[in-house]
């Protein structure tokens, strides 16, 4: 079995006395779409931004491809090949589409593939070809979901931190997000991705973990997961808080 | 007052707006991706001017002294943010303050022992007090190049904002510091260019302001700061168009008291403008074009 793209090991992790995250070791591995689960509070946010290098980690060590990257600057572990994708979006509002996509390909020098891949990305989301020229700041919730992937495609990134893309998006947006999702790893692009909506996740992850304040109370295949009745009890409320 | 003399003011007005917008600008460029309010701004000013007149006085070519004054306040503002700011990267509001009054005290200081606690004369082109006529118009050869300097220096920051990488992201950084960073962006690198181009301004407001001047001191950095902080207030602080409208909008207040006083009452220009600015902020605290940081 080849080594895992993604290897987090004892990851202790938070804000000053807050410790988000307590000792969660996870894997990823080439080409899966994996589910990182758990109600509001559990600690996926923190841990997603800690392997991209915004919270400092206390213990642990993560590894990417071989080399660790805990206590790298997160301008180095972008260009290392992890792209985090922030919960509630955070597109540059006061740049255009045109611009934040720009931003995503901030780190590449190759005008060429930069110009071609944001063709690719116009492909995958229409809508921001439409609005191209508009500032971010006007685009709905749904199209800036998209923008921000797009951002993030645009750094041509080996691993996807995902956080939370459907919170607060209307059921079709989601789905045509959650296709967009699925379709990854056929880019070559493995994935994380944050969620509170189970069944959803479940649909395109092969795999997952459960957090729970802090911590990995469970993993496993995606139909281990689904048919786990101590989920219920782990969060409250799922696809009914939307 | 007749319209010719309403249009000369005009002119004068829109000279020394554009002096202060450059000022506001340079201010407002490191607030915005920092959020440090640099205090020391008005010693780049100052350094522009006493690298002049050490040239000048050393018949160095006024335009090869002009050059060296602006390579001057670039290089001392990188230096202040490597030495000085970086290291407090971190710290609060307060204390990168305080950190910036340090400095400027600290330049201050450095211009008194090395060059003289007094006021130097820095001779200026002679062409610069000659009078140009452009229609009903008077205006002297320094009054028109200021304003195309800084009419031309503003269109090219916009221009390099807008079109360069290194602009979109810096204004990407001043919007959201740490998704700039996810990018790939290096923080220092961004820093360190809108320190750059903060001296950069500097130098260009400083060549201007010590033409007209026509000399130095060791304090003298304290009025350029003290209007560039009002206009970016004004203006909104943290926005870059704010800071240029913000510099326009005190150059015009600032005339009109200066035309509306009579000549016993001259001295009270400053103080009526900021009883103006005051009323401004009392409106609207957010300064007129602000609440938005957008560029």
């Amino acid at each position: 079995m080849a080594e895992p793209l993604l290897k987090v090991e004892g990851v202790t992790s938070g804000y000053g006395a807050i410790l988000a995250v307590r000792d969660v070791s996870i894997e990823v591995n080439t080409g899966e779409v994996v589910a990182l689960l758990g109600a509001n509070g559990a600690g996926k946010s923190t841990l997603l931004m800690t392997i991209a290098g915004l919270v400092n980690s206390t213990a642990g060590h993560i590894t990417f491809a071989g080399k660790k990257i805990d206590h790298m600057p997160p301008e180095r572990i972008l260009r290392a090949g992890i792209a985090l994708t922030p919960e509630g979006r955070r597109v540059f509002a006061h740049l255009s589409v045109a611009d934040n996509l720009r931003m995503g390909a901030a780190s590449r020098r190759d005008a060429g593939g930069i110009a071609a891949d944001t063709e690719e990305v116009l492909e995958l989301f229409p809508r921001l070809s439409e609005r191209y020229r508009q500032l971010a700041g006007t685009l709905s919730g749904g199209e800036q979901q998209m923008l921000a992937l797009g951002r993030s495609l645009m750094s041509r990134p080996k691993l996807m931190l995902l956080d939370e893309p459907s919170l607060g998006l209307a059921p079709r947006i989601v789905a045509q997000i959650f296709d967009m999702v699925q379709a990854l790893p056929q880019r070559g692009v493995t994935v994380l991705v944050v969620e509170q909506n189970v069944r959803l996740a479940l649909t395109v992850a092969s795999r997952g973990y459960v957090m729970a304040t802090g911590e990995v109370q469970a993993s496993g295949s995606s139909a281990e997961l689904r048919k786990a009745v101590d989920l219920e009890k782990v969060y409250l409320g799922t696809d009914s808080r939307r | 007052m007749g319209s010719s003399e309403l249009l000369q003011q005009f002119v004068n007005a829109l000279s020394l707006g554009s002096t202060y917008a450059l000022l506001a600008l340079g201010l407002a460029m490191v607030f915005s991706v920092m959020g440090l309010v640099n205090f020391a701004y008005g010693e780049l000013v100052a350094v522009t001017g006493y690298t002049m007149y050490l040239l000048v006085t050393r018949g160095v070519p006024w335009w090869i002294a002009m050059l060296c004054g602006i390579a001057a306040a670039v290089a001392l503002s990188l230096l202040m943010e490597r030495i000085a700011f970086r290291p407090l990267r971190n710290a609060s509001f307060l204390t990168l303050l305080f950190s910036s009054f340090a400095v400027s005290v600290i330049i201050q200081n450095v211009f008194r022992a090395t060059v003289s606690p007094r006021q130097k004369g820095v001779p200026s082109p002679e062409f610069l007090s000659e009078v140009v006529h452009l229609g009903p118009l008077t205006a002297s050869w320094l009054t028109v190049i200021t304003t195309a300097v800084a009419a031309a220096s503003l269109a090219t920051l916009v221009v390099f904002l807008r079109r360069s990488v290194a602009g979109v992201s810096m204004r990407a950084a001043a919007e959201d510091f740490d998704v700039t960073r996810l990018m790939g962006v290096k923080a220092n690198g961004v820093i360190a260019l809108a320190f750059a181009i903060s001296g950069l301004l500097a130098g260009i407001a400083g060549v201007l302001w010590v033409a007209r001047l026509g000399a130095v001191a060791p304090h003298m950095g304290f009025v350029p700061v003290l209007k560039a902080f009002i206009a970016t207030v004004i203006g909104g602080l943290g926005s870059l168009q704010g800071a240029v409208f913000g510099g326009f909008v005190l150059a015009f207040i600032e005339i009109t008291f200066h035309v509306i006083l009579p000549s016993s009452l001259q001295p009270m220009v400053d103080p009526f403008a900021l009883l103006i600015v005051g009323v401004i902020l009392y409106f609207k605290p957010q300064g007129l074009l602000g609440g938005s940081g957008g560029m």
